[in-house]
């Protein structure tokens, strides 16, 4: 069929079915009147429309209507119903996970703030050790260094915060001695041990007194110490003294001070006195073994041992009620 | 206006019905099936040219008009919409059963039926033919003309069915077919040119 021949049958067909304006209808009358051709086409057009507007209508099935019901009831108690169940419930399930994941997101980060904020506000001495507060005391997890928070003192400066190292060949049986000598006097609680390779740690949060007694008692085997050292902490972690070569004497005179600033002050003249010792030592002008520095029978008021008896907690005089905590972290290793 | 007068009854039309079916109002379901089953089960039955799958086909549209009659927005008139339904339906469904509408042919080309062939023959040539409803009242003439309309392209004989069966105007197939007008008038010349072929090719 030719291009012409499909556009004539195209406008026919529309003219048929009066879809062309006013000005197209009457060209096509005209084509008509004129051309046989073409009014053959529209009169074979126009018999095949009118056969096909003809043709009889059938009755749709009269169970149409019951079997349309049917099958929706069907579907809704076969498959939709239970499809609509799981559904809603699938929906809940997405619903709840997303506003949970959407909780958490929100959660999480303002969670992390708050702890950093209350970090921040609660650490004005800016140590990096963490305090988890109990009503009855402060109890310290230690950092790696045994520095923290200093303990919070009832007066406010009367607490004493430092580490006591010591370097012995006999690490197994020092240990034996001083977790001995905790459990004795009663520390225990009051006592977080750690141990590593070649080192222990022993971070002792209590009353400065009882912490005398440990030292009182470490005393029967300080010779067996080669090295020792005492680091004194004032307000914070940068305000430090560190006393090398402690004697058991200075180490609890240090304990004994009122106030963290004779503490601090103490410590920094003891700190002097060894060193100007250990350089006179070293210039041969002074025995090594200097009474002074190994007397341990010079301790002011030497604190008696307190016997190991089921009612040793209620002998210890807490100073009318008050805990003055002090912290002393005793770090005894082998050495390198 | 939701209601109109039809030979003295109230009739109530299409939108309203529709939106009594959207608040779940069995009775008005039951008004628009009634209503529409005949021309839906003619349509399809026109097209696929099975009394069983068009019975099948239209239970599917009306079913599918029920349960997505929320999602008409009544952009387009509610029939034009519901014959998209079934267009659709019938479509996917023709295209899974094309050789059986070949062989239904193939079939009719065999029989002797040189009555209603001299029959169609006469009335298409001529104008001065009785009413053409007798001719298609005999049975072997409308099986002709069915078989011819089977052997058009589903895409002609969906747009001459609706068109010269249905009577719907270029501007309903449009909306019903979803396609452009032009598209509606060039595919029905087309689908006649092709139907009046197929027909002198089995009359002659």
């Amino acid at each position: 069929m030719s291009k012409d021949n499909s556009n004539i049958e195209e406008k026919l067909s529309a003219f048929l079915d009066g879809e062309l304006n006013d000005r197209k209808q009457n060209e096509i009358k005209r084509l008509v009147d004129h051309d046989e051709n073409i009014a053959s086409m529209l009169l074979n057009m126009t018999q095949q429309k009118k056969l096909l507007g003809s043709l009889p209508v059938e009755k749709a099935p009269s169970t149409l209507l019951n079997d349309v019901k049917s099958r929706l009831e069907r579907k809704l108690i076969l498959d939709d119903y239970p499809q609509t169940i799981k559904t809603a419930a699938g929906v809940r399930h997405l619903m709840v996970r997303k506003i949970l994941t959407s909780a958490a997101m929100i959660m999480i980060p303002l969670g992390l703030l708050i702890f950093v904020l209350i970090h921040i506000l609660a650490m004005p001495s800016g140590s990096d050790n963490e305090i988890v507060k109990s009503p009855s005391k402060s109890v310290v997890i230690p950092s790696e260094h045994g520095t923290g928070d200093l303990p919070a003192a009832d007066n406010g400066q009367s607490f004493f915060c430092g580490i006591l190292e010591l370097e012995t060949e006999d690490l197994i049986g020092m240990n034996d001695y001083i977790n001995k000598t905790i459990y004795d006097i009663d520390l225990v609680d009051d006592t977080v041990p750690q141990r590593k390779d070649a080192e222990s740690i022993y971070i002792i949060n209590s009353e400065p007194m009882k912490i005398k007694i440990l030292l009182n008692e470490v005393a029967a085997v300080w010779s067996k110490f080669t090295d020792s050292q005492m680091t004194v902490f004032g307000q914070n972690v940068n305000n430090t003294i560190i006393v090398e070569d402690v004697t058991l004497v200075q180490a609890v005179s240090l304990l004994d001070k009122k106030n963290i600033f004779d503490c601090m002050e103490t410590a920094r003249a003891f700190a002097n006195r060894n060193s100007i010792f250990n350089d006179l030592t070293y210039a041969g002008l002074i025995e090594s073994s200097s009474p002074d520095h190994i007397m341990i029978d010079t301790i002011e008021n030497p604190i008696k041992p307190i016997l190991t008896n089921p009612n040793r907690k209620k002998t210890v005089n807490l100073q009318n009620g008050k805990r003055n905590l002090a912290r002393l972290t005793i770090i005894i290793s082998t050495p390198e | 206006m939701q209601k109109l007068l039809d030979n003295g009854n109230i009739v109530i039309d299409d939108k309203a019905l529709v939106e009594r079916c959207r608040q779940g109002d069995s009775e008005a379901m039951h008004n628009l099936i009634v209503k529409y089953q005949d021309r839906i089960y003619n349509l399809i039955l026109k097209i696929c040219r099975n009394r069983d799958d068009a019975a099948e086909l239209t239970q599917e549209t009306f079913v599918k008009f029920i349960e997505n009659v929320d999602g008409f927005k009544g952009k387009s008139a509610f029939y034009t919409w519901l014959f998209r339904i079934a267009v659709n339906l019938t479509y996917n469904h023709c295209k899974r059963k094309v050789k059986l509408a070949v062989h239904s042919l193939d079939k009719i080309a065999d029989y002797n039926l040189d009555s209603a062939k001299k029959q169609l023959l006469d009335y298409l040539n001529d104008d001065k033919q009785p009413d053409p409803a007798q001719i298609a009242q005999n049975k072997e003439a409308a099986e002709i003309i069915y078989s011819a309309l089977t052997r058009l392209d589903e895409d002609q004989r969906v747009v001459i069915v609706l068109r010269d069966i249905e009577q719907m105007s270029y501007n309903e197939i449009s909306e019903t077919l979803e396609i452009e007008l032009g598209t509606v008038k060039s595919r029905l010349s087309r689908a006649r040119s092709n139907l009046r072929e197929i027909l002198d090719s089995v009359i002659k």
